[in-house]
C-alpha cells in the first residue's frame, strides 16, 4: 500500500454525523428564502388542484373557439357584404345604361323634329 | 289560353302591392348567352350600402340613392340570334305594372331597329315609390325593378360613374321619323 492511498482512505473514511444532524438539516431548511414569493403561492393556491387547472383550461378553450366563431362570421360577413356591394353596382349600371338609352332614344327622336 | 294564364300569373301578385319580376322568365336563362340576374332586397341592400364608402365620392352617390330602397330585381338576357323570347314575356311584365298608381312614364318603340324602351313609375304622394325599366331588343331583354323610394335625380347622376353612360350616347344614329 502506498502512502497516499493509506491518506485517501484516512480522508474518505466514513464519518457519523451524529445525532442532531437530522434536526440542524431541517432547521436550515427552514430558514431558507422561499423560491415563490407569497402573494404568487396565495394566488395560484387555488388552482392547485388538478380539476381547477383542467376547469380553466376548459373555460380557455371556450373563450378561443367563441373569438374564432366571432372572427369567422365577422370574415363572412365581410365577403357577404362585398358581394351585395358588386351585385348592387351592377344592379344600378344595367338600371342605369338603360335608362340613359330610353332617354337618349326620346332626346334622338325630339331633336330629329 | 296560355297567354291568359300567363297575364293572370303575372297579375297575381299585384295583392302584394309589389312588383314581381314574372317567373316565366328564368327559362330564358337557358337559351340566352349571357345572364344578369340581381336580386337585392332589404337586408342585402343594407348590407351593400354598409360596404359603400361615405369618403368615395361615387359610392356616398349610391350609398345615399339606396337609402330609401326596398330592393333592386334585375333580369337581363343577351341572345346570340333573334326570337328567343316572346311578346308573351315582355307582356308578362307589362301586366305587372298595369295595377294602381303606375304610370308609363316614357316608351320609345323603334320599328326599324326593333327596340323598345319603356319606363314605368309608381307614384305614392308625388314620390317615387317604384320604377320598372322594360328594355326589349332583338337579341336582348332587360327587366328593371327598383323598389322604395327613389330620387330620379340621384339615379341620372350615376351617369358616368360605375360604368353607366355619362351622356345620351346613341349606338347608331338615324335619321327621326325612325321611331313612333
Amino acid at each position: 500500500m502506498s502512502s497516499l492511498e493509506d491518506r485517501l482512505r484516512d480522508a474518505l473514511r466514513r464519518e457519523d454525523p451524529g445525532p442532531e444532524f437530522t434536526a440542524r438539516l431541517l432547521a436550515r431548511a427552514a430558514a431558507a428564502p422561499a423560491l415563490m414569493p407569497d402573494w404568487w403561492r396565495r394566488l395560484a393556491a387555488p388552482f392547485r388542484p388538478a380539476k381547477i387547472r383542467w376547469a380553466a383550461a376548459g373555460v380557455l378553450a371556450c373563450l378561443l373557439v367563441v373569438a374564432g366563431a366571432v372572427e369567422y362570421r365577422q370574415r363572412q360577413a365581410r365577403i357577404e357584404g362585398e358581394a351585395a356591394k358588386r351585385q348592387l353596382v351592377l344592379a344600378l349600371r344595367v338600371a342605369g345604361t338603360k335608362l340613359h338609352l330610353a332617354r337618349a332614344k326620346v332626346v334622338e327622336l325630339n331633336g330629329g323634329l | 289560353m296560355r297567354s291568359a294564364i300567363l297575364i293572370l300569373a303575372a297579375v297575381w301578385p299585384l295583392a302584394a302591392q309589389d312588383v314581381k319580376l314574372p317567373a316565366s322568365l328564368n327559362r330564358l336563362a337557358g337559351k340566352a348567352a349571357e345572364v344578369v340576374d340581381v336580386s337585392l332586397d332589404g337586408p342585402l341592400l343594407k348590407l351593400a350600402g354598409k360596404f359603400l364608402s361615405k369618403d368615395d365620392s361615387e359610392e356616398a352617390k349610391v350609398r345615399a340613392l339606396v337609402a330609401g330602397l326596398k330592393g333592386i330585381y334585375v333580369k337581363s338576357f343577351e341572345f346570340e340570334k333573334e326570337g328567343e323570347y316572346s311578346e308573351e314575356d315582355v307582356e308578362a311584365v307589362r301586366a305587372q305594372v298595369r295595377g294602381p298608381g303606375w304610370s308609363r312614364m316614357l316608351g320609345v318603340a323603334s320599328r326599324k331597329d326593333r327596340e323598345n324602351a319603356e319606363v314605368y313609375m309608381k307614384l305614392d304622394g308625388g314620390r317615387v315609390a317604384g320604377l320598372v325599366v322594360l328594355a326589349a331588343e332583338p337579341k336582348e331583354l332587360t327587366v328593371v325593378n327598383i323598389v322604395g323610394d327613389i330620387d330620379i335625380n340621384q339615379l341620372s347622376e350615376l351617369g358616368g360613374h360605375f360604368g353607366v353612360p355619362a351622356v345620351e350616347v346613341h349606338r347608331d344614329k338615324k335619321p327621326a321619323g325612325n321611331k313612333e
